[in-house]
């Protein structure tokens, strides 16, 4: 009888075996990281479909050229930084260091807003060059459009994880914060990087 | 302040978030190398820039998302979108090379869409 309420155990405490929190973390960052999965899905397929406009279209034109790579390479050097800044202030609030956690969210929310004012830049230079979402100067106006509708998309992302960090941020200077808090936070805004990762490699520079 | 169920296993230091965005900043440049050599035919380009693009989410992913730290079910589920989007990539690759045998007709508005050799100028060639 032993045995068995042993082998039980040890098949619930596995990897496959459920238990009492079936992927082992608490619900508020399960139910982020369902979050972070849908929302692969939905970066999934505008890439996969931008994909789909590449290989149809008859020609496309030399993204290196058209766009300045070097702001380009800055925003993305940006975006890894704040994410590395991010990983430093989830180490310190699951240290119980608050101080230093508010430091370095705050650091990771001077990141995003130097990545979207750059980017604010990048469409507003773009826009002037005379690039719609149906018509562009550079060749087939599936160019234009694919680049307004996926780094609009990230754009947004961004803004909305500058939100959550700044009331995080705020909660952590008033002591009302949890580790999980942050971390959730800190999920969403690496999944950001992770999909500039995409967008760098695949609309700036394939 | 509270902590979560696993905060036993997180033992990764700055130190180890420094060398990650080091790697990350250092496959960044490669990446861009790649994106500049015109003259590298796409495919291989293709293939190099996705090498390079998952090298860095799993760095990402595994650093920085702890990953490392999870379970392996819930890792497995965080790769689901990759799989999915490479599923759907290799279901539709077929017609859009235009390689797909059933392919008859491609128009447009009832004009013809011009071959793949009859470019615009200063784009890329297919």
């Amino acid at each position: 009888m032993d045995a068995s309420v042993a082998e039980q155990q040890r098949i619930l405490a596995s990897d496959w075996g459920g238990g009492k929190s079936p992927f082992g973390t608490d619900w508020a960052k399960f139910m982020m990281w369902i979050f972070i999965i849908s929302d692969a899905l939905t970066f999934a397929g505008l890439l996969i479909a931008y994909a789909f406009m590449r290989a149809t279209s008859p020609s496309w034109p030399v993204q290196t050229e058209v766009f300045s790579m070097v702001l380009i390479t800055f925003m993305t050097f940006v975006l890894i930084s704040s994410s590395a800044v991010m990983a430093m202030a989830v180490g310190a609030a699951r240290a119980g260091d608050a101080k230093a956690a508010v430091k370095y969210l705050f650091l990771t929310i001077v990141g995003g807003a130097i990545f979207l004012a750059c980017q604010a830049y990048e469409w507003s230079h773009f826009i002037a060059e005379g690039a719609r979402l149906d018509h562009n100067p550079f060749g087939v106006p599936q160019f234009a459009a694919s680049f307004y509708v996926i780094t609009g998309f990230h754009g947004f992302h961004v803004l909305s994880g500058l939100t959550i960090l700044a009331i995080v941020a705020i909660r952590a200077a008033m002591g009302k914060y949890s580790a999980t808090s942050v971390e959730n936070a800190g999920l969403y805004w690496h999944f950001v990087d992770v999909v500039w990762v995409f967008v760098f490699a695949f609309y700036y520079l394939l | 302040m509270s902590h979560s169920t696993n905060d036993h296993a997180h033992p990764t230091g700055n130190r180890q978030y420094f060398t990650t965005w080091c790697w990350l900043l250092l496959m960044t440049v490669f990446a861009l190398v790649i994106g500049y050599i015109h003259s590298m035919p796409e495919s291989i380009k293709a293939a190099l820039l996705v090498g390079v693009t998952l090298a860095k989410i799993l760095l990402i992913g595994r650093i920085f998302m702890h990953l490392k730290f999870e379970k392996m079910n819930l890792v497995m589920l965080t790769f689901s979108p990759l799989l999915l989007s490479a599923i759907l990539y290799f279901m539709t690759s077929g017609e859009t090379r235009m390689t797909d045998p059933t392919h008859e007709v491609i128009t447009h508005m009832g004009v013809e869409v011009p071959s793949p050799g009859s470019h615009e100028a200063g784009g890329h060639e297919k």
